[in-house]
């Protein structure tokens, strides 16, 4: 079972392998900024991972789950004010505050499809971001600075602790991906987003195995923003804006959406390329280098135009076969 | 006198101004092969989409083996055992031959909110995936994709997803269409090796296959049931042949 997973998803034992490393990289170099880019890379590639159960598997597009990574950030924040520092507890809040409202948007907007399911769950988004900025008691607009979060064994301000809490965490929702995506459940959902009419001729309620999807995905989203809220030391209404909801997708895309392990090589390539691109510039393009999104722009288009399966896509198997039976 | 498996009770749908079933009550015996008959724009294929469910009629009733499922979900059709096949090929692209099967083998399990054992490769559903293949006689296209079947050979997937649930009515929205000379014949032997096994409503334009096949027919001319017997009294029936069989003939 564990050696067939091995075998089945490479590429992404080939990355978690080396971000397991990466520290005795960066201490070797003496690059301890590089640590904290890595981790927003594991904690976006998580959240990516997670809403790509909806986008990639379940055909959903879901523009609002950067909602779910602001819900969980608030709900360590919010302990945290009111006196409750204990990650665990504030890890399993964000889990249930997540499960519940990913069930009652999932319920109210999985009625939708297309367009209008795309403008729902925006629209659930918005409003949640506009909660937070009106609730002026936890910062409004300003955010909420916090301290990391007292995981009890493990103290997060020691070196390198939070860095691996993310990434056992990150490994941990990998293999929940593998399993589900090779599951009956899994197999399911991508028979839905393949034809949902046929699935249901079947004799299987597509909106309950939607819901269902919704809600994992959710509650993964939610597991990456309460682990933000300790990386940054600072929760504000921003982590949920809709341009993150974007970013998200993008990064998906970018990844290929196919693939479990799409959205983590998106998330590295695209916040890499955020975090060198305006440097690089500087040396070969100094006019422009403050607008470095008209290079990031064009290249983003690029691939996801030419590249199908995004970036998995040319190095795995291009064609659009379900995740649940191809190698990647 | 045998039972009826399905039953129409006055069943009415309009799209705007057009009425696309007009009336309908009609009887399907257990067992038996009914064909549906009629020009395009009968309202065939809308009556089918109110027997599964797609769409729900303004008026009447629809009951199976008794019941009243005139509200019931297209999916919880299929599992009290009703399957289709569309006008239209309506499979998983996506998905090779017996990866359809299987989907429809979990949903016949009723296992289906599973999250950890990998299915695809579970001996349980490739075994109950390849015998829902065997019924029309495609297992040896098993591993091949969807995307790469002819056109006939999408058709006798189709057939194999409808009988996968081991429905006792399956409704055949022109099986053959499309399908070339030789599929058309092989879908007529594996339709009519299902006689007894279930009761199938079948919509078909090919007259040889309709009475090849048919125990009885029935004929929709704009929404209304206009005659329905046995082939011969069909073949005979004066207003059949004026309103639909051609009087030339
Ligand atoms: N969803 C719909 N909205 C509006 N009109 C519809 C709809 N579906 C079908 N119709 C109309 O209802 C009538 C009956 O259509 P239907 O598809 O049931 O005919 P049919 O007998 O199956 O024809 P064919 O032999 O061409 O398949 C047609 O005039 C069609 O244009
Ligand atoms: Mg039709």
């Amino acid at each position: 079972m564990i050696l067939d997973l091995l075998k089945k998803f490479t590429t992404l034992w080939v990355i978690l392998f080396l971000l397991a490393l990466f520290p005795i990289f960066t201490a070797a170099f003496d690059l301890p900024f590089w640590n904290d880019v890595v981790m927003r890379i594991m904690l976006l590639g998580m959240a990516a991972m997670g809403l790509n159960i909806v986008f990639g598997f379940g055909g959903m597009v879901s523009f609002g789950h950067a909602a779910f990574m602001g819900i969980g950030a608030y709900c360590a924040g919010i302990s945290q004010y009111y006196g409750m520092d204990n990650g665990w507890y504030q890890l399993l809040i964000s889990v249930i505050t997540c499960g519940i409202l990913g069930l009652v948007i999932g319920f109210l907007a999985l009625r939708t499809s297309g367009i209008y399911f795309i403008m729902i769950t925006l629209a659930f988004a918005q409003m949640l971001y506009f909660f937070f900025v009106s609730l002026e008691q936890f910062g409004g607009d300003d955010g909420l600075i916090m301290d990391r979060s007292d995981f009890i064994f493990i103290d997060l301000y020691e070196p390198l602790r939070l860095y691996y809490l993310i990434f056992l965490t990150l490994v941990f929702v990998s293999i929940v991906l593998m399993l589900l995506i090779r599951s009956r459940f899994g197999v399911i959902l991508q028979a839905i987003k393949s034809n949902e009419n046929r699935v249901e001729a079947m004799g299987l309620n597509p909106l309950k195995f939607k819901i269902t999807g919704y809600v994992i995905s959710a509650v993964i989203c939610g597991v990456s923003g309460c682990l933000f809220a300790s990386w940054q030391e600072f929760v504000s209404p921003d982590i949920m804006h809709w341009t993150r909801s974007g970013d998200l997708m993008i990064i998906i895309i970018l990844g290929g959406l196919t693939y479990v392990a799409g959205p983590l090589v998106g998330a590295i390539v695209f916040l890499l390329l955020e975090e060198l691109l305006p440097d690089l510039l500087h040396v070969v393009f100094p006019s422009i280098a403050e607008n470095w999104m008209i290079i990031f722009g064009p290249l983003l288009i690029a691939v996801v135009l030419f590249g199908k399966g995004g970036l998995m896509g040319v190095v795995g198997n291009r064609f659009t076969r379900p995740a649940a039976r191809k190698d990647q | 006198m045998t039972s009826s498996i399905l039953e129409l009770r006055s069943v009415k749908k309009k799209f705007g101004a057009l009425t696309a079933t007009d009336n309908v009550s009609l009887n399907i015996q257990k067992g038996e092969i009914h064909a549906l008959i009629g020009p395009n724009g009968a309202g065939k294929t809308t009556l089918i989409s109110q027997i599964f469910g797609n769409l729900t009629p303004d008026f009447g009733e629809i009951l199976l083996d008794g019941k009243n499922i005139t509200n019931t979900s297209v999916s919880n059709r299929a599992l009290l055992g009703i399957g289709r096949s569309f006008q239209i090929s309506n499979v998983l692209m996506d998905f090779s031959v017996l990866e359809n099967a299987i989907v429809a083998k979990i949903s016949h399990s009723r296992k289906t909110f599973r999250f950890f054992k990998p299915a695809f490769n579970d001996p349980d559903l490739i075994d109950g995936g390849l015998a829902i293949l065997k019924r029309v006689g495609i297992e040896h296209m098993a591993d091949r994709n969807v995307s790469d079947l002819a056109h006939g050979e999408r058709r006798l997937l189709e057939l194999a997803l409808a009988l996968a649930m081991q429905p006792v009515l399956v409704l055949l929205d022109e099986p053959m269409a499309g399908a070339g000379p030789e599929d058309t014949v092989f879908m007529t032997k594996v339709i009519a090796g299902l006689k007894g096994d279930t009761t199938i409503l079948l919509i078909e334009h090919d007259m040889d296959v309709v009475f090849q096949l048919a125990e009885r027919i029935s004929v929709l001319v704009e929404g209304a049931v206009i005659a329905s017997g046995s082939p011969n009294e069909i073949s005979n029936n004066t207003l059949v042949r004026e309103a639909y069989l051609g009087s030339d003939e």
